[in-house]
């Protein structure tokens, strides 16, 4: 069996598939996949006015009526919301209108606090069939869209026979299933602080701080270099604390192995939140995970599961 | 930390987990996308017939030997179609007739007289909805004194966000005998080119009563006409038509066991309007363990089986009348099977090894036992290897 590699746009990330199987079959899969890839990102793109989410956001107020995979996506939110105590919050993304990363500046508290009062997913109330907000939340599905992503494509591909393979949307890693003869990928975790150069972070730069063996299963990194600003020697990251409104700093990223993207993506993203509470709430759960300080020691925990 | 936030802190996972697998009800049933080639090898042998039972020295009984060929493919979208192929050698010796002689009853066998080959071919195309599969089923099977056709749709519906599904099928045979041995056994030849027509109607409705729960409850009713007696039997003569009712009831249960487990348990009532009464309880336990690249799959498989006597059961030397028979299918007796399969699959193959071993008896009957022996009742054992590549 060959492997076979297939690249593609989606979610403003690059992705790639790398299938083990029958040429045709990799290539049908991955055609298919990239379409449920790219249905998912239309239907929950907050950059489109006719996307399903744009609709729920418009509507904020009344009701909207949703489909089960809508709801099976705002359910998913809500047990993360609760299991965070608040920290992961898909209401939280009305903070980038005080954040603005492309300059070094800090909002003003005047202007955090109207924001951090339209914050709150306990007062969604959701059903199987509808949703409704308040008319001044806005939700959107990053840290949660990507991930699910992942793991429908690999749905795709396992529906078509492949068992062994790596679905990787701009950094979350769904893996199909072992190698061939049985043993791992390993699966570069990226360098959050890279020697070269401090801030040009472009795609030839970025060296791996591990390679982490992964049979199977999803593996997803959360860190502060995604978009973030130095003022003063300081790091100011995009994850917002919903609470405060201000970037987290104890890590430099976390990334969580777990069984599948969506919970990978979900469990390093409020690892991040978390901040040093962090390393004893995933060891608690028995996950495996590396979190990298800021200063690129790190800590590097095999969970049971 | 509170108690409480403990709990739920360790609990995170499971949560979301639980959060993250779809539910039920968005899973519709797909259409398959997997080819599949595979071929089966089964060996089937009864044990000797009780030598003190019988007048003649053959004791021997059935031996055979099947191979069986699958190819299963999608036939554009919404299509997929099974066949399979399937080749028996048959061997050995049946029993004649049994008859009580003294307060004891004698075995007449016919002598290790046959040999014969079989072949089958079966075809089954499926048409899947958004609402559920419609489905069709042409068989042929045939051996030199016997011939089959048969012809069988079936269809689900699924309803109330896919937790029930509706079963339906029908099923219809035409069979036609032409008896071997005729010279020497004269009295077959009025059986030559009898047929027998069977026709078939079920229906079930499966429901899901939660993630890890299924039950099935479904009733049928078959009906046979023509000639129902076995030619190959003396002193055989059978009603020319039956009717069967059945209702049946199948139940799973998954358990987070090892790598996942289902317990299988099934109940199944039969009666007829010859007088055979049936229950049949099955009880299986399937449990599947993985390494990184390879998955087992190993199912023990208990069942017991008991039924009552056709009304026109007889064991006498020279019965008269209008029906008789001593075969030992129509008497009562219990049976109890015994089965362990498994099953290893790496990568695309899958090899399986599967043992079942049958026995019944007239004692296993535990009530409503007759008084008549019936030493013709089976022992046997099966003992298949197969081969799945899929793609």
């Amino acid at each position: 069996m060959h492997i076979h590699r297939f690249s593609f746009t989606a979610m403003a990330s690059p992705c790639e598939l790398y299938l083990l199987g029958d040429a045709k079959i990799c290539q049908q899969a991955a055609q298919q996949a990239e379409q449920e890839v790219k249905r998912i990102e239309q239907k929950y793109s907050r950059y489109r006015p006719d996307s399903v989410l744009s609709q729920i956001n418009q509507q904020a107020g009344s009701a909207t009526t949703i489909d089960p995979e809508t709801y099976f996506l705002l359910n998913y939110a809500q047990v993360c919301f609760q299991q965070s105590e608040g920290l992961f919050d898909i209401s939280s993304g009305v903070l980038r209108q005080a954040w603005n990363f492309k300059q070094p500046r800090l909002p003003d508290p005047s202007e955090l606090t109207p924001l951090l009062e339209r914050i709150g997913l306990a007062d969604l109330e959701l059903s199987e069939n509808q949703v409704q907000m308040p008319a001044t939340m806005e939700i959107d599905f990053g840290g949660i869209g990507k991930e699910y992503a992942a793991d429908r494509a690999a749905a795709v591909c396992r529906q078509h026979g492949i068992h062994s393979g790596i679905v990787d949307l701009g950094g979350d890693l769904l893996v199909l299933g072992p190698k061939p003869d049985g043993s791992p990928w390993h699966l570069g975790v990226r360098n959050p602080r890279p020697t070269s150069s401090g801030q040009n972070l472009n795609q030839t730069n970025n060296q791996a701080f591990a390679q982490l063996p992964v049979y199977e299963g999803g593996m997803a990194t959360s860190g502060d270099y995604e978009r973030f600003f130095e003022l003063q020697g300081k790091r100011y990251c995009h994850l917002l604390n919903p609470h405060t409104g201000l970037p987290v700093d104890h890590w430099a990223s976390v990334t969580v192995l777990a069984p599948s993207c969506l919970l990978a993506g979900t469990f390093s993203t409020i690892a991040m939140l978390k901040q040093a509470a962090a390393s004893d709430w995933l060891k608690q759960q028995g996950l495996h995970f590396l979190a990298i300080y800021p200063d690129g020691s790190h800590l590097a925990v095999s969970g049971s599961q | 930390m509170t108690p409480k936030s403990k709990t739920l802190k360790n609990n995170a996972l499971m949560a979301l987990a639980a959060a993250a697998s779809l539910p039920l009800s968005s899973q519709a049933e797909v259409t398959p996308e997997d080819h599949i080639v595979a071929y089966r090898y089964s060996q089937y042998s009864e044990d000797d017939n009780p030598r003190e039972r019988t007048i003649t020295p053959e004791t021997g009984r059935y031996d055979i030997e099947v191979h069986q060929f699958r190819h299963a493919r999608p036939l554009g979208e919404d299509w997929y179609i099974d066949g399979q192929m399937q080749y028996e050698t048959l061997s050995g010796a049946s029993p004649l007739q049994t008859y009580e002689e003294d307060g004891k009853s004698v075995l007449v066998t016919s002598g290790a007289t046959i040999d014969e080959q079989r072949f089958d071919l079966k075809i089954s195309p499926k048409r899947y909805f958004d609402e559920g599969t419609l489905g069709g089923t042409l068989a042929y099977s045939t051996e030199n004194d016997y011939e089959s056709i048969a012809l069988g749709a079936d269809g689900s519906l699924e309803l109330f966000d896919k937790h029930t599904t509706l079963l339906a099928s029908f099923s219809a045979s035409y069979d036609t005998l032409s008896p071997t041995d005729i010279d020497e056994f004269p009295t077959r030849e009025e059986f030559d080119g009898k047929n027998k027509r069977i026709v078939s109607l079920y229906q079930g409705v499966s429901q899901v009563i939660d993630k890890n729960r299924v039950i099935q409850i479904g009733a049928g009713l078959t009906h046979l006409s023509g000639y129902l007696s076995d030619p190959y039997k003396t002193f055989d003569q059978r009603p020319d038509e039956r009717d069967q009712f059945t209702i049946s009831t199948l139940y799973r249960h998954f358990f987070k066991v090892g790598d996942g487990a289902a317990l299988h348990a099934d109940y199944r009532l039969y009666a007829d309007d010859w007088g055979v009464s049936s229950h049949t309880i099955t009880a299986r336990w399937a449990q599947s363990f993985n390494t990184s690249s390879v998955q087992f799959l190993v199912t023990s498989l208990v069942r017991y089986y008991r039924q009552t006597e056709a009304d026109f059961y007889t064991l006498e030397r020279f019965p008269a009348g209008e029906h008789f028979s001593s075969d030992s299918r129509l008497s009562a007796f219990g049976a109890i099977t015994l089965g362990l399969d498994s099953r290893v699959q790496w990568q695309n193959w899958t090899l399986s090894l599967d043992m079942q071993y049958y026995t019944s008896d007239e004692d296993l009957g535990l009530i409503e036992t007759s008084d008549t022996e019936t030493p013709s009742l089976l022992t046997y054992t099966i003992l298949s290897f197969g081969t799945e590549y899929r793609y």
